[in-house]
C-alpha cells in the first residue's frame, strides 16, 4: 500500500525537525524500508532541513552583558510599597462591603400579608438586638435625641424661680 | 537566585534571537536586560511556566516588540534574518536567501526551532498559537524550501 506523497512527506518533515513520536518513526521506518521513492523523498527532506540548519546557525554569543543584578533589585524593591498599598486598599474594600453586606441583609424585606399577620402576632419576640454591622443600629442612634436634648428648662413666671429637668 | 542561573543558561540564546530579529529597535544588551526586569515583575508566572525557557522567550519577544513599535510607531516588523558575516558556499548562500523569501511567520517559526532549538510546545507557548499551526508553518517553510531548491538545482 502506497501512501500519498503529502501527508507522507509532512511526517518526514517532522521527524527530521525532533517533532514526530517513537511510535510513528517506527512506522516510518518500516515503510521506507519498502518504499524506494519514500527514501528518496526522505533524503530530499533530510537533506533541505541540515542545509536550513546550518544557514541559520546561531553565532556563538560570547559576550553576554552582565546580570542586571542592581537594576533587578530596583525593581524588587519599587515593587513592595505597592503592594503595602494594594494591601491597605483590599483591607479598606473588606470593611466597605461588610457594612454593605449588612445594610442588605437587614433591610425591609418584600413579604407577604400571611407573613405579615404571623410577623405582627410574635412581633415582641422579633425585636432582637441590631447587629454591628446593621444599618438599623446607625438608623437608630441618629434617631435618639442627645442625651442633653432630654432635658428642659420649665421658667412659667418670672416670680418664680426655673425648674431644670423633666423629659419632652 | 533563579533568575541568575536561568540569565546564564539562557542568555546567550536570547540574547542571539533578539540581535536576530529586533537589532534595530534598539541595543538587544538593553532589551535582554529589560526581559529580564519583566521576569521579575511577575515571578508566579515564571515558576508556573512549563518551559521558563519558552516563557523568556514570549517575554523578550513582547519587550523587542514593544521597542520597535515606540521606535517607529508606523513600520512594519523587521524581516528578522540578519545575514551572519561567516564564509557561505553557493549552496548556503542560496539556502540563505530561500530562507528570507519565507513569510514572516513561517520563517520565524523554523528559526525558533532550527536556531534556537526550541520545542514545538515551547514555540507554540512562545508565539502564542496552537501546536497544530507551529506543525502546519513548519511544513510549509521545509516544503517550500525543499521546492526552491530542487528549482535552483535543476536550473
Amino acid at each position: 500500500m502506497n501512501m500519498n506523497p503529502e501527508p507522507l512527506e509532512e511526517l518526514l518533515i517532522d521527524r527530521e525537525l525532533g517533532g514526530s513520536s517513537p511510535a510513528v518513526d517506527a512506522l516510518l521506518d518500516a515503510y521506507l524500508a519498502e518504499h524506494e521513492h519514500a527514501r528518496r523523498l526522505k533524503d530530499s527532506v533530510a537533506n533541505t532541513v541540515a542545509a536550513a540548519r546550518r544557514a541559520m546557525a546561531p553565532p556563538s554569543e560570547k559576550r553576554l552583558p552582565p546580570f542586571p543584578a542592581e537594576r533587578l533589585l530596583r525593581e524588587r524593591r519599587r515593587q513592595t510599597p505597592r503592594t503595602r498599598a494594594w494591601a491597605g486598599l483590599a483591607l479598606a474594600a473588606s470593611v466597605v462591603l461588610a457594612f454593605l453586606a449588612g445594610a442588605w441583609f437587614e433591610r425591609p424585606a418584600a413579604i407577604s400579608p400571611l407573613a405579615q399577620f404571623t410577623a405582627r402576632s410574635d412581633n415582641a419576640a422579633g425585636d432582637a438586638e441590631p447587629g454591628f454591622w446593621s444599618a438599623r443600629r446607625w438608623y437608630d442612634r441618629a434617631a435618639t435625641p442627645p442625651r442633653g436634648a432630654a432635658q428642659r428648662v420649665e421658667w412659667t413666671s418670672p416670680l418664680k424661680s426655673p425648674k431644670i429637668g423633666g423629659s419632652t | 537566585m533563579r533568575l541568575q542561573s536561568l540569565y546564564a543558561e539562557h542568555g546567550p540564546a536570547l540574547l542571539s534571537f533578539l540581535r536576530r530579529g529586533f537589532a534595530r529597535a534598539g541595543d538587544a544588551e538593553d532589551l535582554l536586560q529589560e526581559t529580564f526586569v519583566q521576569a521579575i515583575r511577575t515571578p508566579d508566572r515564571l515558576n508556573d511556566a512549563a518551559s521558563p525557557r519558552a516563557w523568556l522567550f514570549a517575554v523578550a519577544r513582547r519587550v523587542a516588540i514593544t521597542a520597535w513599535r515606540r521606535r517607529r510607531p508606523q513600520a512594519s516588523l523587521p524581516d528578522g534574518l540578519a545575514a551572519p558575516a561567516i564564509d557561505a558556499g553557493p549552496d548556503l548562500q542560496c539556502m540563505r536567501e530561500c530562507i528570507a523569501r519565507l513569510p514572516d511567520l513561517q520563517r520565524e517559526t523554523l528559526e525558533l526551532r532550527l536556531r534556537d532549538g526550541l520545542s514545538y510546545e515551547e514555540i507554540a507557548d512562545v508565539l502564542g498559537i496552537p501546536i497544530g499551526t507551529v506543525r502546519s508553518r513548519l511544513h510549509h517553510a521545509v516544503k517550500r524550501l525543499r521546492e526552491e531548491l530542487t528549482h535552483e538545482h535543476e536550473s
